[in-house]
């Protein structure tokens, strides 16, 4: 068994997908803190319309439709609402959080079936590029691809490493960082586009359907071992980058294996062989 | 036999049977707030439902609900063990869960189910509405040529307004006041798992026919675009199917017809369309009634 | 199960779990058929936990004895009424008031059977009670919060109960509310049933109850309102010292502030 691509485009893509992998860990161990497990799932779901649109758009200007700044334009374009109508929809009197998040996330995934069958209509051949970001395929990503999900995972993991204190302290202790004078809006905000820029760089790789298993999984996993929420944090990263790792191999040598869904199982094989050595677990046994 | 009766009456039957199974039972999850529990089932009966498929070699309608049920009993015990064990919120183990067992039935899907099936995972997403169609045989009644699917359908429509009809009564306590419920019902675990149960089969129902996406909004949007209106359980239940209804034969016309009237050949999603419509008549629902509090 | 077996007895409970403590250390106590008492403690003292937990709605650690006239609590089910805060609810239920008073009856009705035009009289019968029937086709969430503790209790009083166990009743009750929902309770006890209620205000419970039971993790003290909340037992319990009676309440406050510090 070979590696279809070997060389330099086979490790561009590992360590890429790494550095996403590494991302949703510690990006996931806030969100879990801050209990915002399903808006992943929101935001997720939620770049394929965008996605589509971008592709319409650009298709109409005459520029190739799998651009890939294009399409992370407009899933995060997407995203962003989702994740930002969540609140208000919860304010309607008996839908609530629960109902709110239901709603986002059928709306957009439904809104983005629809265009999806626009774009399968267009006469343009790129459209079969559009079905693999549902579950991701690392075999048919492209240098240039690789670089901007690179540059993206990069940035954020910058901007997380700068934010983190004050994340930290607002997924503890809302009010403690209320009265300590935290914008906690705006940390919340910047979470949120955190979250949105994970889930946009890992489109193509784990896929839109499944890239909140990145998320979730890593983090829940690191979360069992224990520690502060930074080495949580650093653990989830790790975990993060193996699960994609391993994900992407998977999906290489076994051709129709879509790489998201190998990702997924490896951070779910990775996350039952942390639960023995859980806190809890150990608690129980002393 | 005219293109109506082959193509649009079975596929706009399917929506609204699957509207009714999972609306009525949506009804009670929303009461809970428990409506994305919709999306984990939804996701988390893939792999059984594939493995059904293949253990029986065909799309046989028996060995496809077996394995979705067994999956979805196998998720909800993992579920269960993994938080006795652990000290991980709901949400986050949740999520663990039905992502691993989507990716599961994924992965079979396509390494296992080749080339062949009509199951691929893009029908698992979006439904497939549109391959629903009436083969009356030669001769032979319309009846007799309608598919499995809306059969089992229609079964399980009637089953889920039963399955109300029966235990509304226990049902609304447990929802209003679970504390209360606990002591003054016999056994509120039995009538939480068997609401459980109950949406399972609906949804396992409705899955293939609608996707899984369309599946959270028939569960979530009926009762929610009644919510802002009504003033008890079952007159939520029976406005939010009375608005539904019409909105989802609307999204299937617009989703089928609508492109044509443009001059492009190729219908849209009519799964997403139905979600696209229901979802925004929530926001315009609590709207009406804010102008009908106004101006009364 | 004798005939003067206590409505409810309790020996040596341990309930609850947080923070690798016990929420409630030890509680023994009985009460008498007919009484009135009011459980009173500072806050985080294990009030709500030890009346849900007597109910099997929170965990018992452990405990040597709990028993319902004389039985245990699935033998006297349909004699004991719970009344939860009226906070942990959500009001917004699509539910008339006689709605929500004929779910008291749901068990006596039962499996498979709809709610009939008995039930809905009784309810109308609870919500008169209560002085509630002209609210009886409201919606529960455009009520106010003193009138929508009273239909809880209505919802208790519908099934007839012998013991009443009420957490919290006159919470952010209004002034009309509570004096209607005491009339009420004092009525039932005078007709032979038991209420126990987690009570907060310390000025009120002589008003209210006859009985008291003081706790704090572990119980105080239990007997007549008079001789319970005598002033060292109360600084026992609240961690203040030399109060008149006029001044306790205030001071009892800022004792709860302490314990939620």
């Amino acid at each position: 068994m070979t590696l279809p691509t070997t060389g330099i485009n086979t490790i561009a893509v590992l360590a890429g997908c790494a550095l996403f992998g590494a991302l949703a860990g510690a990006v996931g161990t806030l969100v879990l803190a801050r209990r915002r497990a399903l808006v992943a799932d929101v935001a997720g779901h939620a770049t394929l319309p965008g996605v589509a649109l971008a592709f319409l758009v650009a298709e109409a200007l005459g520029v190739d439709g799998r651009t890939p700044w294009m399409l992370f334009l407009g899933g995060a374009a997407t995203a962003l609402l989702a994740a930002a109508l969540v609140p208000p929809l919860a304010r309607l009197r008996r839908v609530g959080s629960d109902g709110a998040t239901a709603l986002a996330l059928a709306g957009f995934f439904g809104l983005g079936a629809v265009l999806l069958s626009v774009v399968q209509s267009h006469p343009s051949g790129a459209q079969g590029g559009l079905r693999t970001l549902l579950f991701g395929n690392a075999a048919a990503i492209t240098l240039d691809e690789v670089g901007a999900l690179a540059a993206v995972a990069l940035a954020s993991i910058v901007a997380l490493v700068v934010l983190f204190r004050a994340l930290a302290i607002v997924a503890f202790d809302e009010a403690f960082a209320r009265t300590a004078g935290l914008p906690v809006r705006a940390l919340d905000l910047a979470l949120i586009l955190l979250l949105v820029a994970t889930v946009v760089a890992g489109m193509q790789v784990a896929g839109i359907v499944l890239v909140v298993a990145l998320v979730i999984t890593p983090a829940a996993a690191s979360r069992l071992l224990g520690g502060t929420l930074a080495t949580v944090a650093r653990r989830a990263a790790l975990i993060g980058a193996l699960a994609a790792s391993l994900g992407v191999v998977a999906s290489l040598l076994g051709e129709r294996i879509p790489t998201g869904a190998a990702m997924t199982l490896a951070a779910a094989l990775l996350f039952l062989g942390a639960i023995p050595f859980s806190r809890a677990a150990r608690a129980e046994a002393a | 036999m005219n293109a109506f009766l082959a193509i649009d009456l079975p596929a706009l039957l399917a929506a609204v049977l699957a509207t009714v199974a999972c609306g009525t039972l949506g009804n009670w999850l929303v009461l809970r707030k428990e409506s994305m529990t919709a999306d984990a089932i939804a996701h988390a009966v893939l792999p059984g439902l594939v493995a059904g498929y293949l253990v029986s070699g065909s799309r046989s309608m028996g060995a496809m609900l077996a394995g979705a049920a067994l999956a979805g009993v196998a998720s909800v015990l993992l579920s269960a063990a993994i938080r006795a064990r652990t000290r991980l919120e709901a949400g986050a183990v949740l999520g663990v869960v039905f992502t691993a067992f989507f990716a599961l039935g994924v992965v079979l899907l396509e390494t296992q189910g080749a080339r062949q099936i009509d199951l691929d995972p893009s029908c698992v997403l979006f439904g497939s509405l549109e391959t629903l169609f009436v083969a009356a045989p030669e001769g032979g009644s319309w009846l007799a040529g309608v598919p499995g699917e809306i059969w089992l359908l229609a079964a399980a429509a009637v089953l889920a307004l039963a399955f109300h009809a029966l235990l509304a009564k226990e049902l609304a306590a447990l929802a209003f006041d679970p504390l209360h419920a606990r002591l003054s019902l016999r056994s509120p675990r039995a009538l939480e798992r068997a609401l459980l149960a109950a949406t399972s089969a609906a949804i396992v129902a409705s899955f293939a026919a609608v996707g899984s996406i369309l599946v959270v909004a028939l569960v979530a949007c009926p009762a929610l675009i009644a919510a802002p209106h009504a003033r008890s359980v079952g007159g939520q239940l029976s406005l939010g199917l009375a608005l539904s209804i019409p909105l989802v034969g609307a999204a299937y016309f617009a989703a089928a017809h609508a492109p044509s009237l443009f001059g492009t050949a190729t219908a849209l999603n009519a799964a997403g369309m139905i979600a696209v419509l229901l979802v925004a008549a929530v926001p315009a629902s609590h709207g009406v009634a804010r102008v009908i509090r106004r101006l009364a | 199960m004798s005939a003067t077996a206590p409505p409810l007895e309790v020996v040596h409970l341990r309930a609850g779990y947080v923070r690798d403590a016990w929420i409630v250390e030890d509680a023994s106590f009985a009460l008498a058929a007919g009484s009135m008492t009011a459980l009173v403690g500072p806050n985080g003292a294990g009030k709500s936990t030890l009346l849900k937990a007597v109910l099997g709605l929170a965990p018992i650690v452990r405990a040597e004895r709990v028993a319902f006239f004389g039985g245990d609590l699935d033998a006297a089910r349909a004699r004991v009424a719970f009344i939860p805060q009226r906070s942990a609810i959500d009001w917004d239920f699509p539910a008339t008031a006689r709605d929500v008073v004929a779910m008291g009856l749901v068990a006596r009705i039962g499996l498979f059977r709809r709610t009939g035009r008995d039930a809905l009289a009784a309810a109308e019968r609870a919500l008169d009670s209560v002085g509630l029937l002209g609210m009886a086709r409201e919606q529960v969430g455009e009520l106010s919060g003193g009138q929508q503790q009273r239909v809880l209790v209505a919802r208790a009083l519908v099934a007839e109960p012998d013991l009443l166990l009420l957490d919290e009743p006159f919470a952010n009750v209004d002034a009309a509310s509570e004096a209607h929902l005491a009339s009420v309770l004092r009525a039932r006890a005078a007709r032979g049933s038991t209420v126990l209620a987690v009570h907060h205000d310390l000025r009120s419970v002589r008003a209210h109850f006859d009985e008291a039971i003081l706790l704090n993790r572990a119980l105080l003290a239990h007997g007549p309102v008079a001789a319970v909340l005598t002033d060292a037992r109360l600084a026992e319990a609240y961690g203040f010292v030399g109060v008149t009676s006029a001044e306790r309440a205030p001071a009892a406050r800022a004792g709860e502030a302490e314990a939620r510090a």
